[in-house]
């Protein structure tokens, strides 16, 4: 669906995108990561025609982007990052005007705005002046306008930018319905919206692509090991030492609870270690109340990858 | 073709929907009704008093193209609305026309009602209007719409060009004084006679007067048609440009 090669893209000296190359198959949901600054949005940019590339090249089903733009541009349906849209027209003069530009078939111009009008939740909401709506609401216009031409790839920029909590989720159910039918790519810098969504994450730091791989691959590729959390009661140092001499068991942490309980921070490199601290939790007549696997999140990854490039942002 | 129409259509729209064209539509026509006035009341011949009103619509444009234009990219660059309008599977190249018809179309209407100070005064003074030729007016208005296609031109240039609507009217402004105030002036321009050749074929002003005076001139058309293309491609390239 999206073929991306060698794309670089510099802004007078500064280089916002370097040397990125990937491909997206048709159907797949791809999280866009990074921090403020990486290159994000001049990448999305570029996928969309808008922005020419210093070097490199896009397809978008099969069409280059830069030799046939107009018909690369009718495959994507693309929401940029502050969602802009005409405050001064309704909410239906908008949508149709947009129809109309993307070339939707007269006859079928009512029905499509109607259909996406009822995907985006607004129904009641066609008579409004856009400039009146809340921000959600603004949101899902703009989502509703990516989304009247029925393209095959969606191109999204933040979708949740800006909203608040309640609106955040709804925004998010959207983009589950939407993922069913079509090839999404969305950027984010949060973290749990991409984990949740997303089948395969990208991470871009200062313009390069750092990390491209489905969420769990790329938490065993970086984070490796698994981090157990038992809570023991007894002599700290003795526990340690009996926990040390686990096999299996890479490093051990404590950290001093209430009434002489310990909770233990246990590096492993695999998480059936449990079964053993257990046991020799038992040989030793220890008192253990919780044993449990700590699951790393994205934001581990993220913070793995991304860490001491503080200074992007500076730079920009 | 289809999208150069529904973009024409939106531009049109958005003049209609903004406070500032009406306070321009007020200004144009108190302007020019005043100076028509005021022109028939001093004349006793009609042709000069239509010669004069061609000039007071002149200065009329020298203040309502540049902010007709201005908001036309710079304000759409501001809102990011520029991004959606691109990232659409419309050609640069519509947008811009559909702009610059937009703006015309909106200019043109402003004008009509000046056609009606003549239908006024053949109901106040049949006699007076009796010696007015149709030819003159018609060509006086004919360059009236030329002359306002290479500044609306020059005015989508200006605003392409800039992200903020006060430099793009005043590079438009500036521009369009020098001809205007060149042309006025002519005579006193400078010694040098080139200098003042140059002033005078680049005079609107005069352009209109003789236009007005029943002189169609080949020139004028060719000055003003090539004015216009050479600026709506500057504004096709400054748009393309943004990458």
């Amino acid at each position: 669906m999206i073929k991306v090669q060698n794309l670089t893209k510099k802004f007078s000296g500064h280089t916002a995108v370097n040397d990125i190359s990937f491909e997206v198959k048709r159907g797949e949901i791809i999280g866009f990561l990074g921090p403020n600054g990486a290159g994000k949005t001049t990448t999305m940019r570029m996928l969309t025609g808008f922005l020419h590339p210093t070097r490199g090249s896009v397809e978008i089903a099969g069409t280059d982007v830069f030799e046939h733009p107009l018909e690369a541009r009718r495959h994507i349906g693309y929401m940029p990052e502050s969602c802009p849209l005409y405050l001064d027209m309704r909410v239906d003069e908008y949508l149709t005007f947009r129809a109309q530009i993307k070339g939707v078939p007269r006859r079928a111009l009512k029905a499509r705005r109607n259909a996406v009008k009822e995907q985006c939740g607004l129904t009641d909401t066609g008579r409004r002046i856009i400039g009146q709506l809340s921000k959600g609401y603004k949101q899902r216009v703009g989502l509703a306008d990516s989304l009247l031409h029925d393209p095959d790839l969606l191109i999204l920029d933040e979708p949740t930018a800006g909203l608040d909590p309640n609106q955040i989720r709804e925004v998010r159910e959207l983009i589950r319905q939407l993922a069913e039918r079509h090839t999404l790519l969305l950027s984010t810098h949060i973290l749990p919206e991409a984990e949740m969504a997303c089948q395969r994450i990208m991470i871009i730091n200062q313009g390069r692509l750092v990390a491209s791989d489905t969420t769990e691959s790329l938490q065993k590729r970086l984070l490796g090991d698994a981090l157990i959390v038992a809570d023991i009661l007894g002599s700290p140092s003795e526990i340690t030492e009996g926990l040390n001499g686990l096999s299996g068991v890479d490093g051990v942490e404590s950290e001093a609870l209430e009434e002489g309980w310990n909770q233990y921070r246990i590096d492993s490199a695999s998480p059936n270690v449990r079964s053993q601290i257990f046991d020799c939790a038992v040989s030793k007549g220890w008192k253990l109340r919780e044993l449990h696997l700590e699951s790393r999140s994205l934001e581990d990854i993220f913070v793995a990858i991304t860490h001491g490039d503080s200074h992007t942002e500076a730079t920009r | 073709m289809r999208s150069f129409f529904v973009l024409w259509k939106r531009e049109l729209s958005a003049l209609f929907l903004s406070p500032i064209a009406y306070v321009m539509l007020m200004f144009f026509l108190l302007v020019t009704g005043c100076g028509f006035y005021w022109l028939v009341k001093e004349n006793l011949e009609l042709t000069s008093a239509v010669q004069g009103l061609m000039v007071v619509i002149w200065f009329c444009m020298l203040i309502v193209l540049p902010i007709l234009t201005m908001r036309t990219f710079a304000e759409e660059r501001k809102s990011g609305t520029f991004e959606t309008l691109l990232t659409a599977p419309v050609h640069e190249s519509s947008v811009v026309l559909a702009k610059f018809a937009g703006v015309l179309t909106f200019f043109l209407m402003m004008c009509a009602p000046t056609l009606l100070y003549l239908l006024i005064v053949r109901h106040l003074d049949p006699e007076m209007a009796m010696l007015l030729d149709p030819g003159p007016v018609l060509g006086g208005y004919l360059v009236v719409g030329l002359i306002a296609s290479a500044f609306i031109a020059l005015g989508l240039l200006a605003s392409a060009l800039t992200s903020n609507q006060i430099i793009a009217a005043i590079s438009t402004f500036s521009i369009m004084s020098v001809i205007f105030f060149g042309g006025l002036f002519e005579p006193h321009l400078s010694k040098n006679p080139m200098v003042r050749d140059i002033g005078g074929y680049l005079s609107s002003a005069l352009h209109l007067m003789e236009a007005a005076r029943g002189i169609f001139d080949t020139r004028t058309l060719m000055l003003y048609l090539s004015l216009t293309i050479l600026f709506l491609f500057g504004t096709i390239k400054a748009v393309e440009a943004r990458r």
